[in-house]
This record gives structure tokens, C-alpha cells and sequence, in this order.
């Protein structure tokens, strides 16, 4: 173990972690578990649920630590854990949620985030549009403007291309737009 | 470039991905036309919300993860936790069914035992009390006047199980003074079913020294020869020496000696 963890990049922790040192894990865990969380929680809009998931990505690290590359860049690699995990949730909701989740029932679920007192009217109204838009278009946004990634990374996570993402980001922008201000006139 | 164009524009402007020359090509267009500028705005309002957007805590629920980052804990804790809703659910139920079942079963069980004990001790002390009463009956009987009634007090006793040492003196006693010989023999019999008391064998010893009549004679001989009394060798000797004794007594304890030796 490197004597100063901060220093460390995370890249060079995963490779660690692959080669047994699991107590890497848990520096990785603190960096990114609440990006995860929030992730997740922007996407469900259910705490218990995205917290599971959150866990099982950290899960999911430990259990596929073998098939990190010493190349990839951390970010991309454990977002694309996250994507499955999220994949793999919506195939679940799908068994158990019998009846189709109308928009209002979103509306509810996203008032139930607790939002700070400090938080302003804009992060509410983001909040409503996310959860009017598709899980498609809310996903690309949340990668591309919540976790600030580049579109490369994201094509690189959703097994596409820069290009693609380009427009899917752009389409998605351009929905979630619309909803923002349409909610922000009513 | 159309407007579609420019709108294009804008969101990689915002991604950051735009060279200055594009740049000021975008910013030109959005000086001339206003849905344009408008739909800038618009964008450049949910890029700052997204900015804003808090990165929330794990809340209520995970207030027991945040001091523990470990991935490894986290599971274990999982699975732990799993355990306890496992424990809330079924074990303490199951647990309460267990202890009745178990208290009930102690308590029949104690029950029962007790019962067991209860009906042992009372058929002991009935046995005892019935060996009480036969030994007493032997005892009157054997005080008795009616000879017959003396011999059946010795045919009792062989069937006995226990003898009380009263009984036993008593037997002993008739058998050395009864006046009547067939209660004597019938004595003998009786106390020779006893030859296991090493105190019996001797008084039995004892009583043959000083045996004079005939009948009890011969059968105490036999008797000595079936105990393999070697003791008795001497006064069978005695008996063969003495000219006074009867002639079949002699033939037996010759035949006696025979054997024991």
C-alpha cells in the first residue's frame, strides 16, 4: 500500500485492487460512492433503490477486479458497472413493476428526494424535467452533465461511438429543454 | 448554417468541445437572431442547474455506512443486516415456538419421571411390606404348637426372597431344637436355599457337628457334599470313626468323603 492514498490515481489503485490489495477499494469507495448514489438517484428517484445499486457496483468491483486494465481510464470502466447494474435493475423493475409508471407518479417520486432548504428553484426544476424526460435521455445527461464526462468516455461506457453520443446528447438536450420550461411556465 | 445548425453548436459549446473560431461564428449568429439567443439562454439556465445539482448524502438509511468506507465491510454488513431481518422475521418466532416446546417437554418429562418414581417407590415399599408380612408370618408360624403348621413355616421361607435375620435365628433354632424331626428337616431345606450367607454355612457347619439324629444327618451330608463343604470333612470322618453312628449315616458320609475329597 502507497503510504499517501490521496496521491494515488485511481487507475493505479484498480490495478492494485485486480492484483488482490482489496483495501484499495475502499479509497475508491469514497471517492466515487456518493457521484454513484446521486447517479442513481437521479435516474429512480428512490433512495433505498439507488443505494442497493451503488453497493452493488461496488459489489460488481470487487467480484470483476480481474478484468481491469491496467490502460482504461477508472471513470468509464466503473460507469459502465454502473450501467449494467442499471440494466439489470430496469429488467427486475419490469418483472415486478406490473403497471407502467405514468409521469405523475415521477413527479411524486422525484419530491420525495429531501432537497436541502439552500437549494434553489432552478435544481427543483431540473430535478421535474429529469424526471418527465426518457431514462435513455436522463441517463447521457446525467454522464455527460452530472458526472462531466467526455463524450468519448461515454461512448466508451455505453458501447458506442463519439459521434452517436454527440447526437444522443443533443436530442436529449433538446427534450429536456422543452420539459424545463414548459414545467417552468405552469 | 441554419439554426439547427447553431443549436448543435451550442450544447458542444457547453460540453466544452469548441474552437474559438466556431465559437465566434455561434456568438455572431446569436447577436442577429433572438429564438436563437433565447434558446442560449434557456440552455445556459440547465447547465448551471446541472452545476448546482448537490451531490446528496447516502441519508437516514445509510448513516451506518458513511463511517465505514470499506467495500468488504459494506458486505459483510449487508450480509449481516440480512441475517437480522432474517432473525426479526423468523428466529425470534421460531425461537419463542422452540423454548414452549422445549419448557413442555421438560415439564411431561418430569411429569412422567416423577410418575415412574412415584409408582417404583410405591411397588418397592409394597414389596417390602409384603416380605415384612411373610417374614412375620414365618415367625408366628414357627412359634406355633402345631407341628405342620412349624413345617409349613420352613416351606415359606424357602420360597422367600429376602430373609430377615430374625427369620434366619428362628430357622436356625428349630432346626437345632424343634422337637419334631420333619420340622427340622423341613428347616434344613429352608436354610439350605441361603447357603450364599457365609454366616448360614457355618451355623449349618456347626449345627451337622452336633447332629445326632440319623434322618437330618443323611441329609445334611448330602447337602455338604452339594455345598463342597470342605469343612465338614472332619466331622464326616468323626461320624465314620464313631461306632454309635447309625449304619446308613456311616455308608452316606463314607460315599461323602469319597466325593469331597
Amino acid at each position: 500500500m502507497n503510504p499517501i492514498p490521496g496521491l494515488m490515481t485511481d487507475e493505479k489503485i484498480m490495478t492494485d485492487v485486480s492484483q488482490g490489495e482489496l483495501d484499495g477499494a475502499k479509497i475508491l469507495y469514497s471517492r466515487y460512492h456518493i457521484k454513484i448514489y446521486n447517479f442513481f438517484l437521479r435516474l429512480i428517484f428512490n433512495r433505498e433503490v439507488s443505494l442497493d445499486l451503488m453497493q452493488n457496483v461496488f459489489y460488481r468491483l470487487i467480484k470483476y477486479r480481474k478484468s481491469w486494465k491496467n490502460d482504461h481510464a477508472f471513470v468509464p470502466w466503473i460507469f459502465k458497472i454502473c450501467r449494467n447494474e442499471y440494466n439489470d435493475y430496469l429488467k427486475k423493475e419490469v418483472r415486478y413493476i406490473r403497471n407502467a409508471v405514468d409521469i405523475e407518479e415521477i413527479k411524486e417520486s422525484s419530491a420525495g428526494i429531501i432537497i436541502d432548504p439552500i437549494q434553489s428553484e432552478k435544481v427543483k426544476n431540473l430535478h421535474n424535467a429529469l424526471a418527465n424526460i426518457s431514462p435513455e435521455h436522463r441517463k447521457i445527461l446525467l454522464l455527460s452533465k452530472y458526472m462531466k464526462l467526455k463524450n468519448k468516455e461515454i461512448a466508451e461506457i455505453l458501447d458506442s461511438n463519439e459521434n452517436a453520443v454527440k447526437g444522443m446528447i443533443f436530442r436529449a438536450m433538446c427534450k429536456l429543454r422543452e420539459v424545463y420550461f414548459k414545467l417552468d411556465k405552469i | 448554417m441554419n439554426c439547427k445548425d447553431y443549436s448543435e453548436l451550442m450544447i458542444e459549446c457547453f460540453a466544452g468541445d469548441i474552437n474559438n473560431n466556431v465559437l465566434k461564428k455561434l456568438m455572431g449568429h446569436l447577436d442577429v437572431c433572438s429564438d436563437c439567443r433565447n434558446e442560449y439562454q434557456q440552455l445556459e439556465e440547465i447547465n448551471k442547474s446541472f452545476d448546482l445539482l448537490p451531490d446528496l448524502k447516502l441519508g437516514s438509511i445509510s448513516d451506518i455506512y458513511q463511517n465505514h468506507d470499506s467495500v468488504q465491510e459494506l458486505t459483510e454488513k449487508r450480509q449481516r443486516r440480512g441475517f437480522k431481518h432474517i432473525s426479526r422475521k423468523i428466529l425470534i418466532p421460531a425461537g419463542v415456538a422452540a423454548s414452549i416446546i422445549l419448557f413442555l417437554a421438560g415439564f411431561l418429562a418430569g411429569r412422567i419421571q416423577k410418575e415412574n418414581n412415584l409408582k417404583y417407590q410405591e411397588i418397592a415399599a409394597l414389596r417390602s411390606e409384603v416380605n415384612e408380612t411373610k417374614n412375620l408370618m414365618i415367625l408366628s408360624l414357627l412359634k406355633q404348637q402345631s407341628a405342620s403348621k412349624r413345617i409349613q413355616a420352613a416351606s415359606y421361607a424357602e420360597k422367600l426372597e429376602d430373609l430377615q435375620p430374625e427369620v434366619m435365628d428362628a430357622l436356625l433354632q428349630s432346626l437345632n431344637t424343634d422337637q419334631s424331626t420333619n420340622v427340622r428337616l423341613a428347616s434344613l431345606e429352608a436354610l439350605s436355599k441361603y447357603t450364599d450367607n457365609p454366616f448360614i454355612r457355618t451355623e449349618l457347619v456347626k449345627a451337622f457337628d452336633q447332629e445326632s439324629d440319623p434322618v437330618i444327618q443323611v441329609n445334611m451330608i448330602n447337602l455338604m457334599v452339594l455345598l463342597n463343604e470342605k469343612s465338614s470333612a472332619q466331622i464326616l470322618q468323626r461320624l465314620l470313626d464313631d461306632d454309635n453312628t447309625e449304619l446308613i449315616v456311616k455308608d452316606q458320609a463314607r460315599k461323602g468323603l469319597k466325593t469331597l475329597l
